[in-house]
């Protein structure tokens, strides 16, 4: 069975049974019932909140993604998932970008002690990916629009519905809005929430830690979720023409501002938290990003 | 924090409300009603497709979008019916299971 992303925390701490199944060969079977579905959801959304706010690959990974659930008939998956291969290596600098950049975060978290040769390498890797991400635009084209040749008019449409619903859920999970307004993001409280039961965070280290994300993220750069909007759009009314063509619509700047803008933030939180860990907790969220460093889309390596 | 937990819970819930709680639109000949499919499941989960539509079977109802709105069918369509019966009490998303 497939399994796309980092394993969420949010769920392993909930318990929330996900059911098994075979991937691409007949449905998973699950409880029917509105509790079965909410919990089922819940668990879904946990999932994704987590692969979304820890890994960064820009416009094209949210492609990437959505194409894993696209179906359609055996033919066409068989077609459909050699793309997916293929797109998944042509933006592999993406994948080791993210790798590198969970990796100098473990080290940061690991002794809580930010040096600023320590600072240097966060920065230089979240740029890294942000370069990555924008180079992948250009790097997937070709695989961009072998997919758009195989599918039917109606999997087209259900790729851009996709696309989307990745992307509201991207934008959810890194979310720079302060909704309730007490001064910290959504995104940093849906982490900081996820910290709280991962690491059994006291209550005096979750007000240390709010105190100094407020500082800590004034000036980390923010999504302009209009410009991935725009392009989303663009994209969307052109994936489902005919006349599609990836190399015409442009987007290197949204695979490089998306990709960086949520990396940036996701490794200023841990940064800014690391020195108010207790060692055994910093031990263990180190433990846990270096474990789970090669989760994201599977390589074709891996399969 | 709670306000957040029940933020992000919403991204699911309050579809799942809006869908258990579904609100007629206009009848016609396929007695389709508005309801709505959270993101996560959209993205999520594998559609089956019929009549050129991709349709989410969730919370009971198949469902498809007609523009901006998620309609389903009141009567569930013979071919869905026969659907489930060869995958019963299917829950049809594969990508993000474990």
């Amino acid at each position: 069975m497939r399994f796309v992303g980092w394993i969420g925390m949010g769920s392993l701490v909930a318990m929330l049974a996900c059911g098994g199944g075979s991937a691409n060969t007949e449905p998973n079977t699950a409880t029917n019932s509105a509790q079965g579905q909410a919990t089922d959801d819940a668990a879904l959304t946990a999932d994704m909140m987590e692969h979304h706010g820890h890994h960064h690959g820009g416009f094209t990974h949210l492609v990437i993604l959505s194409v894993e659930t696209i179906g359609g008939t055996p033919e066409q998956k068989d077609k459909i998932e050699a793309i997916r291969k293929d797109l998944i290596a042509k933006t592999a600098p993406v994948h080791e970008a993210n790798k590198n950049l969970i990796t100098v975060l473990a080290d940061v978290v690991a002794d809580g002690n930010t040096t600023p040769d320590e600072s240097a390498k966060v920065d230089a890797a979240v740029q890294q990916l942000a370069t990555a991400a924008s180079a992948a635009h250009a790097a997937a084209a070709q695989a961009m629009n072998q997919l758009h040749a195989v599918l039917d008019a109606a999997q087209r449409q259900t790729l851009v519905d996709k696309v989307q619903a990745q992307w509201e859920v991207w934008r959810s999970a890194n979310s720079a809005d302060d909704k309730d307004n007490n001064g910290l993001s959504d995104a940093d409280e849906h982490r900081l929430s996820a910290m709280t039961k991962v690491l059994a965070l006291q209550p005096d280290q979750v007000d240390k830690m709010k105190a100094a994300l407020k500082t800590a993220m004034v000036n980390v750069a923010k999504l302009d979720p209009a410009e991935v909007d725009a392009h989303i759009k663009k994209w969307g009314e052109a994936f489902v023409t005919d006349g599609f063509d990836s190399a015409k619509m442009g987007g290197e700047d949204v695979n490089a501002h998306l990709a960086g803008a949520g990396a940036g933030r996701m490794a200023r939180f841990y940064v800014t938290i690391a020195p108010i860990l207790t060692p055994d907790q910093r031990t263990k969220l180190a433990d846990h990003f270096r474990k789970h460093q090669n989760k994201g889309p599977e390589l074709p390596s891996t399969n | 924090m709670q306000k957040m937990k029940m933020a992000l819970a919403g991204i699911v819930m309050a579809g799942a409300a809006t869908a258990i709680t579904f609100t007629p639109s206009t009848a016609h000949a396929q007695e389709v009603y508005v309801g709505v499919v959270p993101p996560t499941y959209v993205a999520g989960t594998e559609p089956v497709y019929w009549n050129g539509r991709p349709h989410y079977y969730y919370n009971g109802y198949w469902m498809y979008r007609e523009g901006a709105a998620w309609r389903y069918y009141r009567s569930e369509p013979a071919y869905f019916h026969d659907w489930r019966y060869r995958y019963p009490a299917g829950r049809w998303h594969y990508g993000w299971r474990r």
